[in-house]
């Protein structure tokens, strides 16, 4: 699949430097002939950067600022003309029409000398490209290597993330820089659920196919095992404080149960019979549980009946997934029922105070937009806190929470939302084509976007997978 | 002219930007594009999954509506004929005739899972392992009492799931060899649902049935056949026979919410992970 999206890339960059050409006729330095500057758009470290280039006979030489802001890297032009490049540890120096360049102090050969056209400087991109570090192929620079694609990604800290893949055999987590794209394996798996990331963001808790658990720990990239406990486990939780793991224990996720990492014991803290919770969210102090309920229609079928008569109905009516609360204090042991509506509900986020839980409401409409709710613990709702545009997704970041909605023109907004006050605000656009967006503690930003994780930075959306 | 220059290379970028890699999986697209309504009903085994699956699909799709239930395998395919839903989960083929079923002509078969099935007895019960033979005497009746397959003195409580159900059928075909259950008596039940199987056999002393192995718990006891243990290892290297396809059923080939679904269910991602944590074994892994 690796060499595939390789593939398609190449294809895309190929075809960009055939269909994104401006022309602009410029005059040579000499003043003797007429050079045609043309603006391509280069794949630079999976980013799309517009950088002059000059078709010289036939050769195409390409703007050294031009990449060398691409890259990030810094141009210095000396008193006797000489540029000088500095990316790394790596410094080249360059002179209009030599048919060598300075890299680090050795002499390199040049098929084609540096131009300059308009003032600026021209240069084969593979040649310059190659002496700072990086490589070149079909207008696509590659100085870091960056991994390939990108399915499931959660911020460690501001600077990293956990960027997971599925792999030939199960699946492999990735700690990944979220300024360079950098990345290292952190965990090639078979059988594991996804890593769920400690709240002192050290460590990650996973299960695997026999339902035991397990820690890993980011630095060490060591896995220690806490629990042998076979149950099935869904939806694995960190306590805030990091000392218990909640989850929905069973393959109907009937109950809710507790596991203690000190010594692996797993506990149950809700058994109510009620299967196929979903959903599981837990306040700051662990006593408190915000949880959907799906209720499965009733099917009506006389099996003493002749197949071929199809005597089969089905009764949906009152199954809408709702949202049940559970305080372990509550005097009757008991959750309660939040809501009632007919509305589909998705995402949910219990308050850190376990006051009130958030969802976003899908009503039976299609033509209806998705809005955000709010509702307090006691089953009282609030008027929608969010009914402008048509809500794609919830996240929780840190105390905030922020939408992904639809804002047209091909793009979607995300909206912070305060959710003591209910008062929203525009953080930021992205492609409609983003399929998650996932926020930081700290407010990062980062979106999945077809198969790629892309984080905003400096006002701008980076990507930093392929 | 040079606004227009700017504005195509701006727009160049936008596209390149946004579209140089193609989705991982079918099912990766951007969260508003999808809508549409799902019904799916059938097996009861598959319940667990489907539901999982639903779940997880919501979150990247939270358009779409699903609405999952279980009445016994036959139940799917019924439904999807009658029009009144759009996935039929079976856990057998139902393109194809089985004993007791006729195939279901304009039906589109997709496979969704392995399910390796268990012979359970209730705690109470000594007995660890049987045979084919064993197990043909018992479902059929002609076996009556646990000290005739190395157990106590004690009556032989049958549990049977009612006809129409996937397990049955499986359990019929590939443990008793095709053998007739036994249909009625002091010492035999029949129960509508894999859930209802497990609380009969948990609760019921003396009692076998068979299930779907990510039902059994630790209040029953999972029997080995032919002293091949019913595990996930044995199902892969062949030792272990009872096991079968869990079939998503569609009128024709799926199309749009439906289709989406599907292959989400089957996609690397959630046969390797989620399907895995609910012990059913991908599809992938038996060639």
């Amino acid at each position: 699949m690796q060499m595939k999206k390789a593939m398609v890339i190449s294809m895309i960059a190929a075809a960009i430097s055939a269909t994104a050409v401006t022309p602009v006729f410029a005059q040579t330095a000499a003043g003797q002939h007429a050079v045609q500057i043309e603006q391509s758009t280069f794949l630079v470290n999976a980013n799309p950067y517009s950088i002059r280039t000059i078709v010289d006979g036939d050769v195409t030489l390409a703007s050294v600022r031009d990449i060398t802001n691409a890259l990030g890297a810094t141009l210095h032009i000396n008193k006797d003309h000489t540029v000088v490049v500095k990316f790394g540890n790596n410094t080249v120096k360059l002179k209009i029409a030599s048919k060598t360049i300075d890299v680090n102090g050795v002499a390199t050969p040049l098929n084609y000398p540096a131009k300059e056209v308009a003032y600026s400087t021209f240069i084969e991109p593979q040649a310059f490209v190659k002496a700072l570090g990086g490589t070149y192929e079909d207008n696509t620079i590659s100085t870091v290597q960056l991994l390939e694609g990108a399915e499931r990604a959660v911020w460690v800290n501001s600077s990293q993330l956990i960027v997971s893949n599925t792999a030939d055999k199960g699946r492999e987590d990735y700690l990944v820089n979220a300024a360079t794209g950098k990345y290292e394996l952190l965990l090639a798996s078979e059988d594991t659920s996804d890593l769920i990331l400690s709240p002192d963001g050290r460590s990650a808790a996973y299960s695997d196919a026999n339902g035991a658990v397990y820690t890993i720990d980011l630095s060490s990239k060591k896995s220690t095992q806490i629990s042998t406990d076979d149950s099935i486990k869904n939806e694995l939780q960190w306590s805030k404080d990091g000392t218990s793991l909640f989850f929905l224990q069973g393959d109907k996720s009937s109950v809710i149960a507790k596991l203690t990492v000190a010594d692996g014991k797993v506990s149950k803290v809700l058994e109510d019979k009620v299967d196929y919770k979903a959903n599981l969210e837990i306040s700051t102090d662990g006593t408190k549980f915000a949880f959907y309920v799906f209720k499965q229609p009733k099917v009506t079928a006389d099996s003493n009946k002749d197949v071929e008569l199809d005597d089969v109905a089905i009764d949906a009516t009152g199954t809408e997934p709702q949202i049940y609360y559970y305080n372990t204090a509550a005097a009757d042991n008991k959750p309660v029922q939040l809501t009632k509506d007919t509305a589909d509900k998705v995402f949910l986020k219990l308050s850190a105070d376990g006051s009130k839980v958030s969802y976003i409401s899908e009503s039976a409409d299609d033509a209806s937009i998705g809005q955000l709710i709010t509702v307090d613990n006691t089953g009282k709702a609030s008027t929608p806190l969010f009914a402008e545009k048509d809500v794609y997704q919830l996240v929780q970041g840190g105390s905030k929470l922020y939408l992904l909605t639809a804002d047209g023109n091909s793009t979607n907004a995300i909206y912070e939302i305060d959710s003591a006050t209910g008062a929203s605000r525009l953080v930021q656009t992205v492609t409609d084509r983003a399929s998650e967006l996932i926020i930081s503690n700290n407010s990062d930003i980062a979106a999945l976007i077809e198969g790629q994780l892309a984080v905003f930075v400096n006002g701008n959306w980076k990507n930093i997978t392929n | 002219m040079k606004w227009f220059k700017q504005l195509t290379i701006a727009a160049l970028i936008a596209v390149v930007g946004f579209s140089s890699v193609p989705a991982s999986t079918s099912t990766v697209h951007a969260a508003s594009k999808l809508t549409g309504k799902i019904v799916i009903n059938g097996s009861s085994a598959l319940l667990p999954l489907t539901l999982q699956a639903a779940n997880e699909f919501k979150k990247l799709n939270p358009k779409v509506k699903i609405s999952a239930s279980a009445a016994g395998s036959i139940t799917g395919p019924q439904a999807v004929r009658k029009g009144i839903a759009d996935i039929g989960a079976v856990d057998w083929d139902a393109t194809k005739d089985v004993p007791g079923f006729k195939k279901f002509d304009g039906q589109v078969a997709h496979k969704v899972a392995i399910i390796p099935f268990a012979t359970v007895v209730n705690k109470n019960v000594g007995v660890t392992n049987l045979t084919t033979k064993d197990l043909q005497g018992i479902f059929s009746g002609k076996i009556k009492n646990w000290k005739d397959v190395g157990g106590k003195d004690a009556e032989i409580i049958v549990v049977n799931r009612t006809f129409g159900s996937g397990t049955r059928v499986n359990f019929q075909d590939k443990a008793l060899d095709g053998t007739d259950f036994m249909t009625k008596g002091d010492n035999y039940k029949e129960v509508k649902t894999s859930g209802d199987m497990k609380t009969t056999i948990e609760t019921t002393p003396n009692a076998i049935g068979y299930m779907d192995l990510a039902y059994v718990t630790d209040k029953m006891t999972a029997l080995k056949i032919n002293d091949i243990a019913p595990t996930e290892a044995n199902v892969i290297n062949g030792k272990y026979k009872v096991w079968g396809y869990g079939y998503f059923m569609t009128k024709g080939e799926p199309t749009g919410a439906t289709k989406e679904f599907i292959e989400y269910i089957q996609s690397t991602k959630f046969q390797n992970g989620s399907l895995k944590k609910l012990k059913f074994i991908p599809i992938s892994a038996i060639k």
